[in-house]
C-alpha cells in the first residue's frame, strides 16, 4: 500500500493497468518530489535570538531603574491628574504575586523587564534564559532572604520570589492582559537551585580579555534561569515574555535585593525562537 | 526546473522501464546521495534575524539641555538612535573585493518587527529622572511618532572615497501616536510583513529609531522627557539555503563527524526487459514505488541534532543558512547612556579619576543549536547629547594613545557544573590609532559636521572587524586577516572529540571546552593605563571622548546555522 505518494492510484496484483494509470501515477510521483511540502522535511525550523542586557552603573551615577517597571499600574503612577479609563490594565502579568509584595496595598513592588514580538507565521518559543550577574563586590546579591524574611520564609534562606512569565495576547482582546494566555510560567523557585555552579569556580584562563579581580573572573557567585522549552506559538500571535523580580518595602520583609534590586546584577536575558522556513 | 523528469506514456507507445523506472531510480540517487536539492522543496527560504535590543531609548538622554527645554523647543531633525551592521557571506562566499557573482547569496528583508514596553496601558512611560521616571503619562502620548528607518550606504571598505553618510533607504515605516494609543488596540508589538526588499551583501545597513516625541516640551502637553523602555527592532531577512559547513573547510573545534552528510541507501529493483508487469511483488510498480514512499512517510533528513551531531542519514543538500547575533554592549549606563571621560568613575571597576581600572562589559547567549561562526564585528559608537553635563562639543572617538578596547568572543562550558573552560573565538586588542587596521566603514547621519571637529550632535559609528582567532597559522577569509570558522554547539558525548583551534595568542590546541560548550560569551573592556578619565590627571584630553555613546556599543556574531527542530535525540538509523 503507497500512503503518502499516490494515494488514489494503487497498483496490485489482478488490477488492471493501462496507460492512463500508469501516466497519472508517475506524474503524481515526479511531481511530489520536485514540489516536497515542509511537513516532509524532519528539519525546517531556524533558530534565532533574541539577545537583551545591560551593565549598570554605579548608584551614585544616577542610574534609573529603566527597563525594570512596575507590575502594577497604581493611581499614584500617573502623571496626569485624571485619565478616564485608567488604568485599563492594573495588573499586566498573571501568576507571579510572591508573598511579602502587596503592590495595591503600596507594600512593595514587582518590577517587570518585558519584552515583546509580533510574529506573522507560527513560531516555537525554545529558550528563556536569564543570567543575574553578581561579582560579590559592585554587584552583591546573595538571593537570601534578611532577617524579617516575607511570610512563609525562614530568615537567610534562598530566595524564591523571582519569576518568568511567557504570554500570547488574546487575539480578539489583545490589550486586556488579563485575557492574555499564560503559556510558561515558572514561579516560586528555589533561587538556590539556579546557581550558576554549585562550587566556587576557579578563574577561567582561556578567555581575553580578562577581569583583573579574580572573584569577578568567575560566574559562580550569580543565578542563571535557563529554561528548556518548546512553545508553540500560532500565527500573527503576540508574544510577551515577562522577567520579574521582587522590590521589597524593608520594614516589612527584606531580602538581598535591596531596595533598589534593579542596581545588584549585570544582566543577559535571551529569548529563543525557532522559525519555520520560508 | 525540476529536478526530477519523466518520459510521458503516451498513448500508443511500448511500455519501456524508462517510462517507470528510470525516474524512480533518479528520485532514489538523490535521496541515496544526499542531494534532494532544496529548490525541490517548498517554503525551503531559511530566515535569520538581526535583532536590536535598546534597555531604553530614551528622550532625556538624547534632548536634554542645559540652557532648557524650550530652547531645543523647535526639532531640527538631527537626533535618532542608530545601529550599523553588515550581513557579510560566509567566509567560503566571501569576496573581500566585494564583487557579487553567481554563488553569493540573495538576501531579502522580509519583515521589520518593533516593540517596546507601555505598561499595558495607551501611554507613554516618563523617562526623565527624579520621582517620575518610570511613572506613565495618557497626555504626553499622544506626542509619540515612533519612525524606524533602514538605510544602506557603500562601505568604505570596498570604496575608500565614498563618504560616511548613507547613500539610500531600504524601509521605513511609522508607528503613529493614535496607533499606539488605542483602548483597544494598539500596534505594540508590530511588525511590517512581506516587505521583500532585495539587501546588497556588501553595504553597510543602518538601523534608525526616529522619536522627536520624546522630547520635552514638543507639542502638546509635554511636561516630561519619554522614554521607550525594552525598545526591540527585529529585521528578518531570507535567502536560498546554502551548503553546510565540512571538515574540508578546515573549521575550527569541529566534532569528529566532519559536518559531512551521510548517504541513505535507497535502491530501486529495475525488472528485466520484457518481462511481466508487475504490481506488488519485487520489481513491481507498486512495490518500487513503495520504497520511495516508506521514505517519505519517515521524512528526509538535513541539519544537526541541538546537540550538534549528523542525522543517521542526510537527503538535502543544501540545509544552512546566515546566523545573526546581535549583541548589546555598554548600554543604559548611568543617567546620560552613556560610558565616557567625564562619568567614567561611575562605571564599576573602572576606578575614581584618573580611572585606571578595567571595567568589562558582559553577555552570555545560550546555544540551543549548532552554528559555525565565521565573522565577528563590532561598533564603537560615539553618539551623544552635546549639552549634557561634560559633554560640550557632541561626542568623538577618544584619543588616548595608551587606551584600549579588549573585545572577545569566547564559547563557555561548565554552567551549573563543577568546573568551567572556554574557547576563544574571537579576540581584538585595538587602540583608537590602531582600530583603523580593522574599521572596515565609518558611518554618520548628520551631514552638517565632519568626523574630526564636530560642534553639535551628530551620530558617528566605527564599524570593525574583530578577526578570529587562528588554529597556527591557519588563515580564514574575512575583512581582516582572520581565522578560519569556528564550529559552537552544546555537544554531548558523541560530538566531544572536536578540532583544533587557536586560543587568543592563534596558538593551535584542543578546545578547552571539551566539545560541551554551552554558551557564547561577549566582552567589552576598557582600559587606560594612564587613566580614561579626563580628571585626575586621567589620559583623556577632554570629557567628550566616549567609549559608549547614547545607544550603546555592539558585537554582532556572523555565521552559518542549519535548519533545526525535528526530533530528539536521533533514533537508530537516523530514524
Amino acid at each position: 500500500m503507497i500512503r503518502e505518494l499516490a494515494k488514489r492510484l494503487q497498483f496490485m496484483s489482478f488490477t488492471t493497468v493501462d496507460g492512463n494509470r500508469l501516466d497519472a501515477f508517475m506524474q503524481g510521483i515526479v511531481e511530489r518530489f520536485n514540489q516536497l511540502k515542509p511537513r516532509d522535511i524532519e528539519r525546517r525550523w531556524t533558530q534565532t535570538m533574541f539577545v537583551t542586557g545591560y551593565a549598570p552603573a554605579l548608584l551614585a551615577s544616577g542610574q534609573s531603574s529603566l527597563p525594570w517597571l512596575n507590575a502594577c499600574n497604581l493611581d499614584s503612577d500617573s502623571t496626569d491628574s485624571s485619565t478616564p479609563g485608567y488604568p485599563t490594565n492594573k495588573w499586566r502579568i498573571k501568576g507571579t504575586e510572591t508573598p511579602g509584595i502587596e503592590p495595591d496595598q503600596i507594600n512593595g513592588q514587582q518590577r517587570v523587564w518585558a519584552w515583546a514580538g509580533e510574529f506573522s507565521r507560527p513560531v516555537r518559543v525554545n529558550r528563556l534564559t536569564i543570567y543575574l550577574r553578581t561579582d560579590g563586590v559592585n554587584f552583591v546579591n546573595s538571593f537570601n532572604t534578611g532577617g524579617t524574611p516575607p511570610p512563609g520564609s525562614l530568615p537567610n534562606e534562598s530566595l524564591q520570589d523571582f519569576g518568568i512569565e511567557l504570554s500570547v495576547d488574546n487575539p480578539f482582546s489583545p490589550e486586556n492582559r488579563s485575557q492574555g494566555s499564560s503559556a510558561i510560567q515558572k514561579v516560586r523557585f528555589w533561587l538556590d537551585q539556579s546557581k550558576f555552579s554549585p562550587v566556587t569556580l576557579p578563574a577561567v584562563t582561556d578567555m581575553e580579555p580578562k577581569y583583573t579581580v579574580n572573584v569577578l573572573n568567575v560566574p559562580s557567585l550569580g543565578r542563571i534561569i535557563d529554561i528548556e522549552c518548546d512553545e508553540p506559538i500560532p500565527q500573527n500571535s503576540r508574544v510577551r515574555v515577562n522577567f520579574v523580580m521582587p522590590e521589597y518595602v524593608p520594614a516589612v520583609s527584606d531580602a538581598t535585593w535591596g531596595e533598589d534590586p534593579w542596581f545588584k546584577h549585570i544582566y543577559s536575558l535571551t529569548v529563543g525562537v525557532l522559525e519555520p522556513t520560508l | 526546473m525540476s529536478q526530477f523528469t519523466r518520459r510521458k506514456l503516451t498513448r500508443g507507445v511500448k511500455l519501456l522501464k524508462e517510462h517507470i523506472y528510470t525516474p524512480l531510480s533518479d528520485i532514489a540517487s538523490a535521496l541515496s546521495s544526499s542531494s534532494i536539492e532544496s529548490s525541490s522543496v517548498r517554503d525551503d527560504d531559511m530566515t535569520f534575524r538581526v535583532n536590536l535590543w535598546f534597555p531604553q531609548i530614551n528622550g532625556e538622554q538624547m534632548y536634554y539641555d542645559n540652557a532648557g527645554w524650550a530652547a531645543y523647543a523647535s526639532p531640527d531633525g538631527t537626533r535618532q538612535w542608530a545601529v550599523p551592521f553588515v550581513l557579510p557571506p560566509p567566509q567560503d562566499l566571501f569576496d573581500n573585493s566585494g564583487l557579487i557573482d553567481g554563488n553569493t547569496p540573495t538576501l531579502f528583508l522580509d519583515e521589520v518587527m518593533v516593540s517596546f514596553d507601555q505598561r499595558a496601558e495607551p501611554a507613554a512611560v516618563v523617562g526623565e529622572a527624579g520621582g517620575s521616571i518610570g511613572k506613565i503619562s495618557h497626555l504626553a502620548a499622544t506626542e509619540l511618532n515612533i519612525k524606524v528607518t533602514i538605510l544602506e550606504k557603500t562601505m568604505q571598505f570596498f570604496n575608500s572615497q565614498v563618504s560616511e553618510y548613507p547613500d539610500g533607504e531600504l524601509f521605513s515605516g511609522v508607528l503613529t501616536k493614535a496607533a499606539l494609543t488605542g483602548a483597544s488596540y494598539r500596534t505594540n508589538p508590530f511588525a511590517w510583513s512581506n516587505l521583500n526588499r532585495q539587501v546588497h551583501p556588501y553595504k553597510t545597513l543602518i538601523a534608525v529609531i526616529d522619536c522627536e516625541g520624546l522630547r520635552k516640551g514638543f507639542g502638546l502637553n509635554k511636561s516630561y522627557y519619554l522614554t521607550l523602555p525594552s525598545f526591540n527592532m527585529s529585521m528578518k531577512f531570507r535567502h536560498k539555503p546554502l551548503l553546510r559547513d565540512m571538515a574540508a573547510s578546515n573549521i575550527q573545534n569541529m566534532p569528529s563527524h566532519g559536518g559531512e552528510q551521510t548517504a541513505d541507501t535507497v535502491s530501486i529493483t529495475t525488472p528485466a526487459a520484457n518481462s511481466t508487469i508487475e504490481a506488488d511483488s519485487t520489481g513491481g510498480v507498486d512495490a518500487e514505488t513503495g520504497v520511495l514512499d516508506e521514505r517519505l512517510l519517515k521524512r528526509l533528513w538535513a541539519g544537526y541534532t541541538a546537540q550538534g551531531n549528523v542525522s543517521g542519514v542526510d537527503h538535502i543538500n543544501k540545509d544552512a543558512g546566515f546566523e545573526v547575533i546581535a549583541v548589546p554592549m555598554w548600554s543604559n549606563n548611568g543617567g546620560s547612556g552613556v560610558v565616557n571621560a567625564f562619568g567614567i568613575d561611575d562605571v564599576a571597576n573602572a576606578g575614581v579619576a584618573p580611572s585606571t581600572g578595567k571595567p568589562i562589559d558582559e553577555r552570555i547567549i545560550p546555544l540551543p543549536y549548532p552554528m559555525v561562526i565565521h565573522h565577528v564585528m563590532g561598533v564603537w559608537n560615539y553618539c551623544a547629547n552635546p549639552t549634557l553635563t561634560g559633554v560640550t562639543q557632541g561626542g568623538r572617538r577618544p584619543t588616548s594613545a595608551t587606551m584600549h578596547a579588549r573585545i572577545g568572543v569566547g564559547l563557555i562550558a561548565g554552567m551549573q557544573a563543577d568546573a568551567w573552560a572556554a574557547q576563544q573565538v574571537a579576540y581584538l586588542d585595538v587602540t583608537p590609532a590602531t582600530l583603523s587596521t580593522y574599521r572596515v566603514d565609518q558611518i554618520s547621519l548628520n551631514q552638517r559636521q565632519e568626523l574630526t571637529d564636530r560642534t553639535v550632535l551628530d551620530t558617528m559609528f566605527d564599524l570593525f572587524a574583530i578577526p578570529l582567532v587562528q588554529d597556527g597559522g591557519t588563515m580564514g577569509n574575512g575583512y581582516v586577516p582572520t581565522g578560519t570558522p569556528m564550529w559552537a554547539s552544546k555537544g554531548d558525548s558523541n560530538v566531544e572529540t572536536r578540532s583544533t583551534a587557536g586560543n587568543y595568542l592563534n596558538v593551535s590546541g584542543n578546545p578547552p571546552t571539551g566539545g560541551a560548550e554551552q554558551y557564547l560569551m561577549v566582552r567589552w573592556e576598557l582600559e587606560d593605563a594612564n587613566g580614561l578619565s579626563s580628571f585626575g590627571g586621567g589620559a583623556a584630553a577632554n570629557f567628550n571622548e566616549m567609549y559608549a555613546g547614547i545607544g550603546g556599543n555592539w558585537v554582532f556574531i556572523i555565521g552559518k546555522k542549519c535548519v533545526a527542530g525535528g526530533r530528539e535525540p536521533v533514533m537508530s538509523a537516523g530514524r
